[in-house]
Parts: structure tokens; sequence; C-alpha cells
């Protein structure tokens, strides 16, 4: 009696294990923009040689992880969390000769409010966005003439946010 | 805490089979059980209470026996802990609970002896707070603009728990009307209030949770003294005849 007894209490004292595992697909999302035809929207075009880098306060370039030079139609972007904006600078046809940049730059800059959604106990928080603006700034030689925000409630990666036209 | 639990555990065992000399018992030796009150604490809660640092608890029990296998019994407490669940999430419940309900003895009792092996089943309920301390937001991404950590703490208030609970549980008795014992309860959530935009990390008197069950698990070392107030003839148990 007692050594069944005792069975049972050891079974249900070695249980209590965690079961506390975070997923990736709970994380906070990146902004998600596609690249369309200017001369026809509804047509996905590459970028050649697109190349993105996060602008600081000080206009400084900010290297984004895994973010490498390629041809192609769209890009995903972390925002910064402890500011309600951040800016890109978007390059066409990036090339480091010498430690000099070459290609063509475009600036973009996102405004957002933020809001910490609990996911679970193994992940805690993570952040959701709501777009407020989203524009480029103009210089001489603009690569991407037009945008359009398809989405404001940036909640996963699986949708497009904004459509840049070039 | 598992070591202090076994060797306790086979400590109680040794000495209740150390306790089988039966006496003799003749026809006209009155069996007598002993009817009462008995009062005790949870020591693994004080305890916990003196070595973490993140914890403190304590509870008192009652139990009072109704017939010769069936006992009423309460527990009566209060926790306050602290959970630092990984890097994303830290957070402090503190609050009170109250459980009811019967303890079943399943030990058949030489003459004597008044021991138990009992299973029991409680409903129990706790009113707390739980405040979220600090917490980093999830994102496998912040290499590139750092980590977002919130510091500001935010408190939850009138938070509540009903929860159902099944004992499994020895009591010795070491002393004249002392008892020492030990049992482990295994929890299922029925009701709860939880925080908006968070949940409930740890429980008084329930534990704390998980992501994937609505169970919980318990455990309790208690020290408990037997008031007694009057005794019955044992009408029905066998009387060891020579």
């Amino acid at each position: 009696m007692i050594k069944k007894i005792l069975l049972v209490l050891l079974i249900l004292l070695s249980s209590c294990e965690k079961d506390d595992i975070c997923s990736e697909t709970n994380t906070t999302p990146r902004v998600v923009l596609d690249f369309y035809d200017l001369s026809n929207p509804a047509e996905l075009k590459s970028v050649p040689g697109l190349m993105v880098f996060g602008l600081n306060d000080d206009n400084e370039l900010v290297g984004i992880s895994n973010e490498i030079v390629m041809t192609r139609n769209t890009v995903n972007l972390p925002l910064r969390n402890n500011n309600t904006e951040t800016r890109f600078v978007l390059y066409k046809n990036y090339e480091l000769i010498d430690n000099e940049i070459f290609g063509n730059p475009d600036i973009i800059k996102l405004t957002y409010s933020s809001s910490a959604i609990y996911v679970s106990r193994a992940c805690g928080y993570k952040l959701n966005y709501e777009l407020l603006t989203f524009g480029k700034e103009s210089d001489s030689d603009n690569w991407a003439f037009n945008t359009e925000i398809l989405t404001l409630s940036i909640t996963s990666e699986s949708e497009t946010h904004v459509k840049i036209m070039h | 805490m598992l070591k202090l639990c076994t060797s306790l555990l086979f400590g109680l065992i040794v000495y209740s089979n150390g306790n089988t000399q039966a006496e003799i018992a003749n026809d006209s030796v009155v069996h007598l059980h002993k009817y009462g009150l008995r009062t005790g604490i949870d020591a693994s809660k004080i305890a916990r209470s003196f070595l973490e640092q993140d914890y403190s608890g304590f509870e008192i029990m009652a139990d009072f026996r109704l017939s010769r296998r069936i006992y009423m019994a309460a527990e009566l407490g209060f926790e306050d802990k602290k959970t630092n669940e990984n890097i994303y999430l830290s957070s402090t419940a503190k609050g009170s609970f109250l459980k009811a309900g019967l303890d079943f003895n399943m030990y058949e009792n030489w003459f004597g002896m008044e021991n138990l092996i009992y299973t029991g089943i409680r409903v129990g309920v706790a009113t707390f707070e739980q405040t979220l301390n600090n917490y980093t937001i999830y994102n496998t991404y912040s290499q590139t603009w750092g980590p977002t950590e919130i510091l500001s703490s935010t408190t939850f208030e009138n938070l509540n728990t009903i929860w159902a609970e099944l004992i499994l549980g020895l009591k010795t008795e070491i002393f004249n009307n002392f008892f020492v014992g030990i049992n482990v309860q295994l929890k299922g959530r029925l009701s709860e209030t939880s925080p908006e935009n968070f949940e409930n990390i740890y429980i008084p008197g329930f534990g704390r949770t998980y992501d994937s069950a609505k169970i919980g698990t318990g455990i309790s070392y208690n020290i408990s003294y037997l008031i007694p107030i009057f005794k019955k003839r044992a009408s029905k148990e066998k009387v060891l005849s020579d």
C-alpha cells in the first residue's frame, strides 16, 4: 500500500516540467514592402541590386541583420521600438567599391504607434504597430515614385503593408 | 526539495513500519478513537520563505473528524511570489487563498494508532493581485535597433481563481496528538479572472500555471496538533482476538 502511494507521489512530483517554448512565429512583425511596376501597378517589379539600411537620428547608416544586396521585389524591415518613427535608405544598384557606396539612395520614413500584445508566458509580449504615415524624402533622383499603404495594422509578416511603385 | 521530500517520506514509512508491534487486544479492552480538531501549519511554505528570495508564504490548516474515516478539512494561507519566467517577463503575484473539502482515511490502523494515509478533495478559492514588473519585447529582429525593455510596472487587482484539487497524503502521529505529514496535490482550474492583455502566471494556493493546460501541482509538509474533544468507541472495527 505504502509503496504504491510512494510511486504515485514520485510520478506526480516528476511531472512538473517546463512547457514553455516560444515559437518564432510569435515575434514582433517587421514591415513588409513590395515593389510594383509604375506603368502597371498590378505587377510586381524587382529592384536591381536592392540594399536597405536603417537611418539613425544622426543620419548614420545602420546595418540591418540578414540584409544583403539582392535583386528582389519585396523586403521586410524591423521598426524602431523606442521611437515612433523609423527611416530607411533604399539603395537601387547598390555597390560598395573601396568603402564608397555607389547606387541611387531613396529615403523613406514611417511613423506609427505601437502596442504591446501579450503572447504567452514563454514569449512574453510582442509589439503590433498602427501605421500613421509613410513617405519618401524628395531628392534630385528618386527611383521610387509612388507609395501606397495597403494596410495600417502591422500585425504579421504574411501580408504586404506598403506598396512602392517604381 | 525532492530529496527532502523523499527522505521525509521514507522516514515516515520506516517509522510506521517500526511501530507495528501489535498490542494484544483483549475483548475487554474498549477501543476508543480520538475525535477533535487538528490544527497545523505547512512547514514547507515557512522554509521556502527563508530559503527563497522571491517567495514568502504561510498556510494554516485544520481538520475535524466526522466519522471513523472521514474528516472535514480546510487550509487558509497567503503567498507572495515573484516569477522571473525568462528574460522576457517578470511578474509578482500576491494574495490569499482558502481551500475546503474532505479527507478520506484509507489506512487500517492497528489498535490504538491514529495514522492516516488519505485522499482528499478540495475546492480552492484565491483572491490576489498580480504585478507585471518589467518585460522585454519579444523580437527576434532586435539586433538592428536593440532590444526594447519596458520597466514601468503595472498592477492588476481583484483577480480570483477557483479550482478543484485532489490530494494524496500521509499523517503520522509521532508524539501524543502531534502529527507530521506530507501530501501532494493535483489541481485543475475551474474559473478565473485573468488580467487584461496578460495572464495569471502564479496563483496563491494554486501555484504556477502552464501555457498548455489548466492544471497545477503542489506539495505540503505539515506539522499539526490534535486537540482531542471526545472519544468514540470503534464499533465497526475488527477487534483482534487471541
